[in-house]
């Protein structure tokens, strides 16, 4: 009993000395990033620039820090070495894809991101025209630390359905899918300002391209993926005195769009993306729109401006080969015979995509 | 004999022809109902079941009732004595005063513990004793009087307060209400509601016997005295119904307390301990409870109490986990609003066990979960603290269990003093010296606040206690520990008896049914009869309640 009883006291004891919490990662040690750029040198070696997040009297205060490997870890250790505690990158909130690495191999980059338990995957991801660090290298902007600012920047253009929402987990189903290609934010310094520019679209792991916003926003409608507001603005007429009256503002208030495959034969595919959305109309002086008559006018000129804009996006996707549309997807699942015998790759610009945009105003505001 | 049998077949012819009629009913209803889903039926059938059981026992009642009406003429006073002794199951506290009046012999009964002897003397055994005249109706000088033949009435009267006076060769009974004068009322300090009843037990164990039979007017209720100790000779009540209550469980007890051969026993925590399934569990199996409600509604749940003379605290066998939950206010407001206050005892009871050692998992293994938001607010209050997170958790703990303590001992006035220093003054001087960081502080006392809410002092007591162990776990292994140490809790939960009944009951075994008055406060009108566990005698306790719904329809 006593001899049982020592075996127990010495492993219990003998637990607490051993486990030595190995695994222990202490918060008051760890030195949060809070958002990171990553850039390709000339030797194609990375650079990685990292913005340490610190509290100091209560206030948040930004640390810029920059490492150079051959591998993500390898500038992460790096950046270790520059810095007080250990560079945690867990807590992470936006990535920053410089536009030379973006046009390679993004899969090569990211892994480390997947195969760590702790890292952040629900961070957002976005691309830079030129170096991210530059943008980084910024500091503050506007009045706001550098890192918030590009989060808050992104988080109010996807609320308002000018680019994605995407983060480093929805990318990876998209880059492992054949049949459909993704689009990521897209960030730019325009005269020493940070600026959202657009989106930058992917083929497989590759930047290949980008849109506009006003693109973006057209894509993201006709992909179902309205977010809390979505306004755009079309021009209706050309002889107006003034340029305003030319143009008219408005919402999509609801949105529903179809793609439908109408031909599926490997010589020749054929896709229609019929979209019909109701929108309220923000701003338009020349007003007059409790008239039945002018408003089945507006509905057609709006139809007809956003359809002529729709073919450009699909023709801008088609020269890029970015399949944003998922129509590969769509191939794989309701016609595998057709996707077995096709080059997607090479069919993909050819295709014939026809898209359609019917508008439907439904509102004007508090004015009659 | 042919007699007998003959009222046998009638009895039977009756009873199966209810049982029919009540088949069809069911049906009837359930033809009727079955559109409204199966919880519907479950609720009638179980509603019909519990009025069956019902009617069994009044049927069995007045089968006694009538066997005897048709034998009482041939009772001597010696088997009428026998009769009230059974009829109130020997209970202890009956009393039977004998005296001689003019040859005859004349046998007083009354329950110890509700009535006043002072004036039974003075009103009718003195007058007795002293008066020569034959008719004893004309010696009592007792306000109110009762003359009945019938013995069962004599024992439904005699737990109300009533004396009877039997006399020999006479058929008479007479009943004479001496009722003993309400003592002063005490609210138990540790357990305070606010609506309800304010009465508390006193440190007299007769004293107490009274409170319990005043709200329990039952003969069925029967109090076993005994003592205890062989130079002590403590004395303890066991208190329960004897209709109800399960005579396995009684038997169980009876036999472990037959094992105490002890010099001395002083209080029922004792006694808990000598008789306990689990001494080192750190979870209490038996309730404590100085409130008389309380008790009452545990006996009429069908367990047992003990009481002890020199301490106001009833000791309740056997109890589940959730019972530590209940409170007598539950029954008392309305069932959203028990319900609510419920789940926030079990939540709170979570929070104490798990929130300090969750925090220090959170902070020393997986702060990639804590929202970016409050990271950094949590990091800049962390980043001069010398210790590391369970040292500092432990401090913090420490320091509340050394408040308590020192405060529990100390007068009130003195006690507020604790307070201030305790609270105030340390608690901010501990974190401005970075000892202690902010958010370690508001957990300590979100951990604490919720401990106080488990309405055992006990349970509150052992979950922090419990706390400890996980806080080690989660310092060592992060939240794997936690997880870890939770599972070695279940575990000792799902395993840990009562008096032999499970003490997890109605989570494992799982009852879905029990459930109504565990995790939630479902209306009264719901609980249509007694948890199984305790394997009560009958289970019903209500019927259909709500009936009268059925004749407003109209409305």
């Amino acid at each position: 009993m006593v001899r049982k009883c020592t075996v127990w006291v010495i492993v219990v004891v003998i637990v607490f000395f051993l486990a030595g919490c190995w695994d222990q990662r202490l918060l008051k040690e760890g030195r949060l990033v809070y958002a990171s750029a990553f850039d390709l040198q000339q030797d194609e070696k990375i650079k990685t620039t990292a913005i340490v997040q610190d509290m100091k009297n209560g206030i948040p205060t930004n640390v810029l820090i920059q490492g150079e490997g051959n591998t993500i870890r390898e500038t992460r250790m790096d950046m270790d070495n520059k810095l007080s505690g250990d560079f945690d990158p867990s807590k992470n909130r936006i990535f920053l894809l410089g536009e030379e690495l973006a046009q390679k191999d993004i899969y090569q980059f990211l892994d480390i991101f997947y195969r760590d338990p702790s890292s952040s995957i629900s961070a957002n991801i976005v691309v830079t025209e030129g170096n991210g660090e530059d943008i980084l290298e910024k500091m503050t902007q506007k009045n706001t630390l550098i890192a918030e600012f590009l989060i808050e920047l992104l988080s109010s253009a996807e609320n308002s359905t000018l680019v994605p929402k995407q983060d480093v987990q929805s990318i990876w189903t998209n880059m492992l899918d054949p049949g459909k290609d993704f689009a990521l934010p897209l960030i730019s310094l325009k005269d020493d300002e940070v600026v959202l520019a657009g989106t930058g679209l992917f083929h497989k792991h590759a930047l290949v391209g980008s849109l506009t916003l006003e693109e973006s926003t057209l894509f993201l409608i006709m992909s179902n993926q309205k977010k809390k507001v979505a306004r755009f603005v079309s021009k209706i007429s050309e002889e107006k005195e003034m340029r305003i009256q030319n143009y008219i503002s408005y919402n999509f208030s609801k949105v529903n769009s179809k793609l439908k495959v109408l031909s599926a034969s490997p010589e020749n595919i054929e896709v229609e993306i019929k979209a019909k959305v109701d929108i309220t109309i923000l701003e338009f002086p020349e007003d007059k729109l409790s008239n039945e008559e002018k408003i089945q006018k507006l509905n057609s000129l709006i139809s007809k401006d956003l359809t002529a804009k729709a073919e450009k996006l699909v023709k801008k996707l088609q020269a890029s080969n970015s399949d944003l549309f998922g129509i590969g997807r769509e191939l794989i699942a309701y016609h595998p015979k057709t996707w077995e015998q096709i080059e997607w790759e090479e069919e993909y610009p050819n295709i014939t995509i026809t898209p359609e945009i019917e508008v439907d105003i439904v509102g004007h505001g508090i004015i009659n | 004999m042919g007699q007998n049998s003959f009222s046998l077949l009638i009895v039977l012819a009756e009873h199966y022809i209810t049982e029919l009629f009540e088949v069809s009913l069911v049906t009837f209803w359930m033809y009727k109902n079955i559109y409204i889903g199966n919880s519907f039926i479950y609720t009638i059938l179980e509603g019909v079941l519990a009025m069956n059981d019902q009617n069994q026992n009044t049927q069995k009642i007045q089968n006694e009732k009538k066997g005897i009406e048709d034998q009482r003429v041939i009772y001597t006073i010696i088997q009428k004595e026998k009769y009230i002794q059974d009829g109130l199951n020997h209970t202890d506290d009956l009393f039977i005063r004998e005296l001689k009046k003019n040859g005859k012999l004349i046998k007083i009964f009354f329950l110890d513990s509700l009535t006043d002897k002072t004036s039974l003397e003075t009103n009718i055994i003195k007058p007795l004793i002293d008066s020569t005249l034959n008719d004893v109706k004309h010696v009592i000088t007792s306000a109110k009087l009762i003359t009945t033949t019938n013995l069962d009435i004599a024992i439904e009267m005699i737990p109300e307060g009533y004396c009877v006076i039997m006399e020999e060769l006479s058929e008479k009974l007479l009943l004479a209400p001496f009722p003993n004068e309400h003592s002063s009322r005490t609210e138990p300090e540790n357990e305070r509601i606010i609506r309800g009843s304010h009465q508390g037990f006193g440190e007299n164990i007769s004293e107490n016997v009274q409170f319990i039979r005043e709200r329990i007017s039952s003969s069925k209720l029967t109090i076993t005295l005994s003592k205890i100790g062989e130079t002590s000779k403590s004395k303890y009540a066991l208190i329960y119904l004897s209709d109800i209550t399960d005579p396995e469980i009684l038997k169980k007890i009876e036999n472990r307390i037959s094992y105490i051969q002890t010099d001395s026993i002083q209080a029922p925590g004792a006694f808990e301990e000598l008789i306990e399934d689990h001494t080192y569990s750190p979870f209490p199996q038996f309730l404590n409870t100085e409130r008389v409600d309380r008790v009452v509604s545990n006996l009429m749940e069908g367990r047992v109490a003990l009481v002890m003379d020199g301490s106001p605290t009833a000791l309740i066998f056997p109890v589940t986990f959730f019972s530590f939950f209940q409170t007598a206010e539950d029954y008392n407001s309305r069932t959203t609003i028990s319900s609510f206050f419920r789940i926030i005892r079990i939540f709170c009871f979570i929070i104490t066990v798990c929130l300090p050692a969750f925090y220090i998992a959170l902070i020393s293994f997986n702060y990639e979960i804590i929202p970016v938001e409050i990271v950094f607010s949590i990091k800049s209050s962390l980043e001069f603290v010398p210790f590391p997170p369970l040292i500092e958790a432990a401090i913090m703990q420490l320091t509340l269990e050394l408040l308590r303590e020192a405060a529990i001992r100390l007068p009130n006035p003195i006690s507020q003093t604790i307070g201030i220093v305790g609270g105030l003054v340390m608690g901010t001087a501990v974190v401005e010296a970075n000892f202690v960081s902010n958010t370690m502080v508001i957990v300590v006392a979100i951990t604490a606040i919720s401990s106080f809410v488990i309405p055992s002092n006990e349970l509150s007591t052992s979950c922090r206690i419990l706390g400890f162990p996980l806080m080690i776990g989660a310092a060592l292994f992060g939240v794997f520990g936690i997880v870890i140490g939770l599972t070695i809790i279940l575990i000792h939960m799902c395993k840990l008896k009562s008096l032999s009944l499970p003490y997890l009951y109605p989570l494992a075994p799982f009852d879905f049914s029990a459930l109504k008055d565990t995790l939630i406060r479902a209306p009264v009108w719901l609980m249509k009869v007694r948890p199984k566990d305790l394997n009560t005698q009958y289970r019903w306790k209500t019927s259909n309640a709500r009936g009268w719904r059925k004749d407003e329809k109209s409305d």
